[in-house]
């Protein structure tokens, strides 16, 4: 491969200038800042820390969390920039739909995007749901409870903790309230979400602001304050590590490397989805700049580093062997709270002001994820529409420009699979496990995507934003050879831990295997009825010849 | 013959629409050869064809220089000058080689910028307009062509001067059996193009060719801008300064299509009417019986973004959106 046309090592900055005239210009809706913002939010950054990190501290005792976290980069830039550089080659909509199925084969394509819509929509049941109900509503109650002396809120928070009739029927209708808020329109949409966003980072931040000015014993202190009255004794904050250390935890293991790479495998279900600007691709600024991928790149490592400083500062701040204590079940039973951030900080400060202020803050973000894999799942079946694989009535707007049956088939979706999470999946970790590894397949297909194009659609790979090799191979190509390496890697992390649930692992590739062959089969059963109304499918992935 | 459907094959027109190349040669050339590819009879392009920005490529005593998409790019040799040379097109802009001294007149201010743009515009589209009645004799297609709101008025001329190539604008001409009206006209915009009208003035305008139709429901409307409010003319709203207008930190998207087409379509129902001039409002939909069309546009990255549509005699048979 040859380039001929290079930059010089040591550009003059007197090279001769644009001449530009009138025309009408075309603006992109998402500018730079915003994209980097939209891809940061897919790492989820409040529930990260108030459920992902810490889980692994007890499931894998000597795991150290910021190897974890290092190991987690290479696989986010990895996905960055395979879905970013084959996005600038391709900016429109539609994500890993347009980019496989442009570059290798429309069945695969559709194939692979019936994974992550069916992923994604696991991921409205499991975070617009389950995650929003147990961890924000009833921790929040119970905290609410705790700090104010509010018996009433206590008995709530235990009835929505273990009653599945009232999981089912608050997570749905946070559901169905993020539906009919996207169906306002995208206008109200955007200013809602950041909105929201912005509140609930604030709450996220004031949390680390006063654990970074807090010193364990302070925050021991405080806590044993607290619980004194609740428990009868004095010395909670010890007595949760000691409690934990007889239950057979180990809350100050020595270094295990062997148990710091299945931490991986829980920080990719927060870190790896930087790319999500693919779904919106037609609406980027400078879509089709090697900035498309750069600021994907950005907001993945903006989101592993802020979460390897918030942890870093709660673990000086609380103890990280009271941590995995607490998450292994060393709390004394009279205060009966999940030690998320919110709630540990509403203890220390005991307040009930602060205590409401924080449980809100953090019941804003669940419905900013919901919204946002809404507008996601919606922009793949619109571009699923644009090809005639759907109904065009599919992609019909209200007046105020929202994809009202689109999101409407969306939250239905997402409802048929929040009755599985509530009533019939084994736990939390199996539901991440499984709304992961759905969104690998079509994450790995954009990986080979990126590495099959510069043979199979070579006109498409020159209109990439680079075409740079690295020791004769194309970068693009490489980033891709990452991606498929990355989710193998996570793959066999998921099922060689007993943690995931994941023991049989005939289920999975069952429920894998079947959303793709329902994916190849919806493709030809689409294209022989289009092709009775005299609509030839196959040219809409047709590439016509240049010369 | 007949279809599975019943339907007369013979009397179906099928044709290929796209609208807003800028400068493309990348886009014109698969335009052109759309026509083998989709198996269509006819070719309808729908205006701004134009580049919206000049490359100067500095002729230096060893090597050529430019700054192109934020990088300083060097060619040494006739073969890298060419690549570079490519590369510019590729992107919809203007390659244009000349000396240090030659470009400064024109950065200086010392000459108009304006006269550079019409010489090479009418340089780049002789070229073009020679290829397409070449291709179109080849493949016994119509080709038919239009100016867009963006483009300077010195390329009704060269279009006019093609052999084969059918220039549309302000006339009614024969596609297929059908009668099609063209008009490259806007509603006023943010950049002061070349060719915007008020909406009272496009609609007499529209009105007047509208009134010479023989059949106006079985008519096709080929209008550079869309009808106002119809889905196919979403666009991010901009101040005064050309700056996207945000509210709540996210842009605000409005409808930016001419009321006085949607009017005309409301008042002729046509069969189809094809639409370009916002790029980012990509879609099909209905006005009434009207078929309307908006293929979009994303020719920066050399892909054309066009619709195939198949017309029986009194409707729509088919809308297909495809990327070339």
């Amino acid at each position: 491969m040859s380039a001929p046309v290079r930059t010089p090592p040591a550009a003059t900055g007197t090279e001769p200038k644009l001449f530009t005239r009138n025309a009408t210009g075309l603006v992109r809706d998402l500018s730079g800042k915003q994209q980097i913002v939209w891809n940061w939010i897919a790492g989820a950054p409040p529930l990260g820390l108030a459920f992902g990190v810490f889980v692994g501290l007890t499931a894998f005792p000597g795991g150290n969390v910021y190897l974890g976290l290092l190991l987690t980069v290479p696989m986010a830039l990895a996905f960055c920039y395979a879905f970013g550089l084959l996005t600038s080659a391709m900016p429109r909509s539609g994500g890993d739909y347009t980019l496989v199925s442009r570059t290798i084969h429309p069945a695969i394509g559709l194939a692979g995007s019936f994974c992550m819509v069916l992923a994604q929509a696991l991921g409205i049941a499991l975070i617009g749901g389950l995650l929003f109900v147990s961890l924000g509503v009833s921790s929040s109650l119970a905290t609410l409870g705790l700090v104010s002396g509010n018996a009433t809120l206590l008995e709530w928070s235990a009835t929505v903790a273990t009653s599945k009739g009232w999981q089912f029927a608050i997570g749905a209708a946070v559901m169905i309230l993020g539906g009919g808020l996207v169906a306002l329109g995208w206008r109200a949409t955007k200013r809602l979400m950041f909105g929201l966003l912005a509140f609930s980072l604030f709450g996220l931040l004031v949390s680390v602001v006063v654990a970074l000015f807090t010193s364990r014993s302070e925050f021991a202190s405080a806590f044993d304050e607290f619980a004194a009255p609740l428990t009868g004794a004095g010395g909670a904050y010890e007595q949760t590590i000691t409690t934990a250390t007889e239950a057979g935890i180990d809350p100050s293991p020595g270094f295990s490397f062997a148990n710091s790479l299945p931490l991986v495998a829980i920080f990719s279900s927060f870190g790896i989805y930087a790319y999500i600007t693919s779904y919106v691709g037609g609406e980027l600024r400078d879509g089709s700049s090697i900035k498309t991928a750069h600021r994907m790149a950005a907001a993945a490592l903006i989101g592993i580093g802020s979460m390897a400083l918030f942890i870093a500062i709660f673990f000086r701040s609380w103890g990280s062997d009271f941590i995995t204590a607490a998450y292994g079940g060393g709390l004394p039973a009279e205060l009966g709270i999940t030690p998320t951030y919110f709630v540990l900080t509403s203890i220390q400060l005991d307040s009930t002001v602060f205590a409401a202020f924080q449980a809100v803050a953090f019941l804003a973000f669940p419905p900013v994820l919901v919204a946002y894999l809404l507008v996601m799942i919606s922009r793949i079946m619109f571009a699923w529409s644009f090809d005639g694989l759907l109904p065009a009535k599919i992609a019909t707007v209200s007046r105020h420009n929202a994809p009202v049956v689109a999101i409407a088939i969306a939250t239905g979706i997402a409802l048929l699979f929040y009755v599985w999470v509530v009533f019939a999946a084994d736990n939390i970790g199996q539901v991440i496990a499984i709304t992961t590894m759905m969104q690998l397949i079509p994450m790995a297909l954009v990986g080979l995507a990126a590495v099959l194009i510069p043979r199979l659609r070579p006109q498409l790979y020159r209109a990439a934003a680079t075409t740079r090799t690295v020791a004769g191979i194309p970068v693009l190509v490489l980033a891709g050879l990452a991606s498929i390496v990355s989710a193998a890697i996570l793959y066999f992390l998921y099922f060689d831990e007993e943690y995931f649930g994941l023991g049989d692992p005939s289920a999975f590739f069952a429920l894998a295997v079947g959303t793709v062959a329902a994916g190849v089969i919806w493709y030809l059963a689409a294209k022989a009825i289009r092709r009775r109304e005299g609509v030839d499918l196959d040219l809409v992935y047709k590439e016509l010849p240049a010369e | 013959m007949r279809s599975r459907s019943g339907r007369t094959e013979r009397d179906v027109l099928r044709l290929y629409y796209a609208s807003d190349v800028h400068g493309s040669e990348r886009c014109w050339r698969k335009f052109l050869n759309a026509a083998a590819a989709y198996d269509v009879t006819a070719l309808v392009m729908g205006g701004d064809l134009t580049g919206k920005a000049i490359v100067p490529v500095e002729r230096r005593e060893h090597d050529h220089v430019a700054r192109f998409l934020g990088d300083a790019r060097v060619a040494t040799d006739a073969a890298e000058l060419e690549e570079l040379l490519d590369a510019i097109r590729f992107n919809g802009m203007y390659p244009w080689v000349a000396d240090g001294e030659d470009i400064q007149r024109y950065a200086s201010g010392e000459r108009d910028t304006d006269d550079l743009f019409e010489e090479i515009i009418v340089r780049e589209l002789a070229r073009w307009v020679e290829l397409a009645d070449e291709r179109g004799a080849a493949a016994d297609t119509g080709v038919f062509v239009m100016a867009g709101n963006d483009d300077p008025w010195v390329v009704d001329d060269v279009l006019k001067s093609a052999e084969r190539t059918v220039f549309c604008d302000a006339r009614i001409v024969e596609v297929g059996g059908h009668e099609m009206l063209s008009c490259s006209y806007a509603n006023p915009t943010p950049w002061s193009s070349p060719r915007e009208l008020s909406e009272d003035a496009l609609y007499d305008r529209i009105s007047a060719l509208a009134q010479q139709l023989s059949s106006p429901s079985t008519a096709i409307f080929n209008l550079h801008v869309p009808p106002h409010g119809s889905g196919l003319d979403s666009a991010t709203q901009i101040d005064d300064e050309l700056r996207p207008v945000t509210s709540g930190g996210a842009p605000v998207t409005v409808p930016v299509g001419s009321t006085a087409v949607r009017e005309l379509i409301e008042e002729y129902q046509p069969l189809l009417t094809l639409h370009g001039h916002v790029h980012e409002s990509r879609g099909v939909g209905t006005i009434g019986r009207t078929a309307i069309v908006n293929p979009g546009s994303e020719y920066g990255n050399g892909t054309i973004h066009g619709a195939i549509v198949a017309i029986a005699p009194d409707r729509v048979v088919t809308r297909q959106l495809v990327v070339g």
